[in-house]
């Protein structure tokens, strides 16, 4: 019985999600922008990322392009929206997201389209030695993260959360902070996207889609906004929680729609006993 | 609170207790779109299995054991697709998955497959990609590629120099239209324009008019569901497009009564199958019986094949994926629920396509 490889896997995936989460909360949870637009830099790091490597540039370094290139998009999505507040934002870079996939649907020269990219090198083929790599790359992303929400940029970006006009009076120049951890949520999350398609050998448009986006934020709202440890906690709860589940005998017909619905019922219950997730230390207005 | 979680808890240890495992049976796996949009097809998939593993078990099982299919939610997306797969094949020790339903859920889970030596055998997964996905990957469906190639092969046949294609932003439509264009051209034909359309839309005048001022000999339609294809002829012969319409016979079947006499002269193109045929009809009214309308017949044909398949295999060879793989390979002419089942050297299944014209609100088959 090979229960461990199993166990692996699902240990890959959530090392991979847990830098999405964590980077997803340097802008949402650390300064407070509603963004919606994580999956869209997921996504581009997933196919530059895999677009480079099937063209025969080296793995890590198509790994650092792609995680640069969604840097990039970052500060060009930062640039126009981030004057918006709250709500608008959030529909701003939902839009964003939408985009991505459209795009990735209909630049079939690029992107092949619907059919995805399968092929993609795999930054090393046992998974076991991927798990490494994935939690190393984890960890430093989690000291990189906590270093920055440490410092005098991340506790001018928590103001910024908290009374952007203050923070302002206080003669802080509040859109470069805002940009700027924009670009750096996106790095991140460009670099947990080529590190999945490497993982998967796959990618297609679906990477755009809302399913993985409520699965982050999901995980950001039960870790607790704000908190590193929080989101590393959460994405654990996210993406263990459901495995348990497979191995209770439901009816066969109720396989699906009986997990999802105790999986809702788990995050449901946590929420109601701790309202700021976990490790909460803010709300979003 | 706490009474709460530990209720939840024991309830979840309870239901747990209730699954015995028995040395009776062989397991395979199944990994359908159970949640979510696809669902549809995951759901009635896994009744035909389950009709077909009953029948198979009814009838004595493999060898003495009891076949039990696992199933597990692939949600038709990539990533869930490689977490079944992981869990199938590392748990619960499987050596035949059936599925996925949809393409990207299979190419998700088809390098674990084959890098663990497990078959997959998907009823519905139709990506040419799938083509290239291993040596231990089938399907009881034909790739999108020959229905692509028959109609591309019959348009130049009809003496058409000139083609354009409209197709929708899905992976299904978008194979048949690669293939399309790439055998029409090979046929010395050209092909003038390609417009495309999101599965949102339903107004397509802008692409209808580009192809107008193209002026095709013949037009290949490609929508992923019948009514998109409905509304694509009626706003073609609104532009006033008069050219040759070619598309799949399956959606022509579904728009037939609606549109009547406007899809005259419109070739279709679809792979044989005959619903009322003798492993077919049966399966199909023991559905209707059962579970009430069939939505896809021709899958559930091809999930019911791929189930007795298996368990053909299994029989013969016991849990040995090499040599189950070798004996798909071999498999000729053997009939099924979808017609002769033959897989060629990529583990696609070959089928005979016809060709088939409106005439009077009918279809009638050509070649």
């Amino acid at each position: 019985m090979a229960f461990i490889n199993y166990v692996i896997h699902i240990l890959n995936l959530t090392g991979i999600f847990g830098i999405l989460t964590i980077s997803l909360n340097l802008s949402v949870g650390f300064t407070g922008l509603l963004n919606l637009g994580h999956v869209g830099f997921f996504g581009i790091g997933a196919y530059t990322t895999a677009l480079l490597a099937l063209n025969g540039v080296p793995l890590i370094l198509s790994l650092l392009i792609g995680s640069v290139v969604s840097f990039i998009s970052g500060i060009i999505l930062g640039l126009p929206t981030l004057r918006l507040k709250s709500d608008y934002l959030a529909l701003a870079t939902l839009g964003f997201s939408f985009i991505l996939s459209s795009l990735a649907k209909n630049w079939i020269g690029l992107t092949r389209g619907a059919l995805g990219l399968p092929g993609i090198p795999r930054l090393i083929h046992d998974n076991t030695l991927f798990l490494w790599i994935v939690f190393g790359i984890l960890i430093v992303v989690y000291l990189l993260v906590f270093l920055i929400t440490r410092s005098r940029f991340g506790k001018v970006c928590e103001a910024i959360r908290d009374d952007e006009l203050a923070a302002k009076i206080l003669g802080k120049n509040t859109f470069l902070h805002k940009i700027l951890i924009l670009g750096i949520s996106a790095f991140f999350a460009g670099l947990a996207g080529g590190l999945f398609a490497s993982y998967l050998s796959f990618v297609d448009p679906s990477i755009f889609g809302l399913g993985d986006l409520i699965l982050i934020f999901s995980a950001l709202i039960i870790g607790g906004l704000a908190s590193v440890k929080g989101s590393f906690l959460g994405i654990i709860i996210l993406m263990t929680i459901p495995e348990p589940l497979r191995f209770i005998g439901f009816p066969i017909y109720l396989i699906g729609p009986a997990r999802e619905i105790i999986f809702g019922i788990i995050l449901l219950l946590i929420l109601i006993h701790k309202p700021r997730g976990i490790f909460g230390r803010a709300d979003i207005s | 609170m706490k009474k709460i979680l530990l209720s939840v808890l024991v309830i979840l240890v309870l239901l747990t207790s209730c699954s015995g495992v028995s040395n009776n049976t062989i397991k395979i796996g199944a990994m359908l779109p159970l949640t979510g949009d696809a669902s549809q097809y995951g759901t009635e998939f896994q009744r035909v299995a389950e009709i077909a593993a009953q029948e198979i078990n009814d009838a004595g099982g493999i060898n003495g054991k009891k076949l039990e299919i696992i199933y597990e939610d692939s949600k038709c997306n990539p990533k869930d697709g490689a977490t079944a797969a992981q869990k199938l094949i590392n748990v619960d020790d499987v050596k035949v998955i059936l599925g996925g339903a949809c393409s990207g859920e299979t190419l998700g889970a088809s390098p674990i497959a084959e890098q663990n030596k497990v078959i997959i055998l998907s009823p519905s997964a139709s990506s040419p990609d799938i083509t290239n996905a291993g040596d231990f990957i089938f399907r009881t469906n034909p790739s999108d590629a020959f229905a692509g190639k028959v109609a591309a092969e019959k348009a130049a046949s009809m003496g058409f120099k000139k083609a354009s294609i409209i197709h929708e932003n899905t992976d299904y439509a978008q194979g048949l239209k690669r293939v399309f264009e790439q055998v029409f051209k090979e046929s010395g034909g050209e092909v003038v324009s390609v417009e495309s359309y999101s599965s949102e839309e339903s107004d397509f005048r802008t692409q209808l008019a580009k192809i107008k001022a193209a002026n095709p000999d013949v037009v290949y339609l490609v929508p992923q569901s019948p009514i998109k294809g409905g509304l694509l002829v009626r706003q073609l012969k609104e532009a006033g497009v008069k050219s040759q319409l070619v598309m799949d016979a399956i959606m022509l079947r579904g728009i037939l009564k609606d549109l009547g006499s406007q899809l005259e002269g419109v070739i279709g193109v679809e792979p044989k199958f005959d619903e009322k045929g003798p492993i077919a009809a049966p399966m199909l009214s023991k559905y209707k019986a059962k579970y009430g309308e069939v939505t896809f017949g021709f899958y559930d044909s091809a999930t019911y094949d791929a189930v007795y398949l298996i368990a053909e295999a299994l029989q013969k060879y016991g849990e040995n994926a090499e040599k189950i793989r070798d004996y798909f390979y071999s498999i000729k002419g053997r009939p099924g629920a979808i017609g002769e089942i033959t897989f060629d050297k990529n583990g696609d299944l070959l089928m005979k396509f016809s060709v088939e014209e409106v005439k009077n609100g009918q279809l009638v088959v050509l070649e």
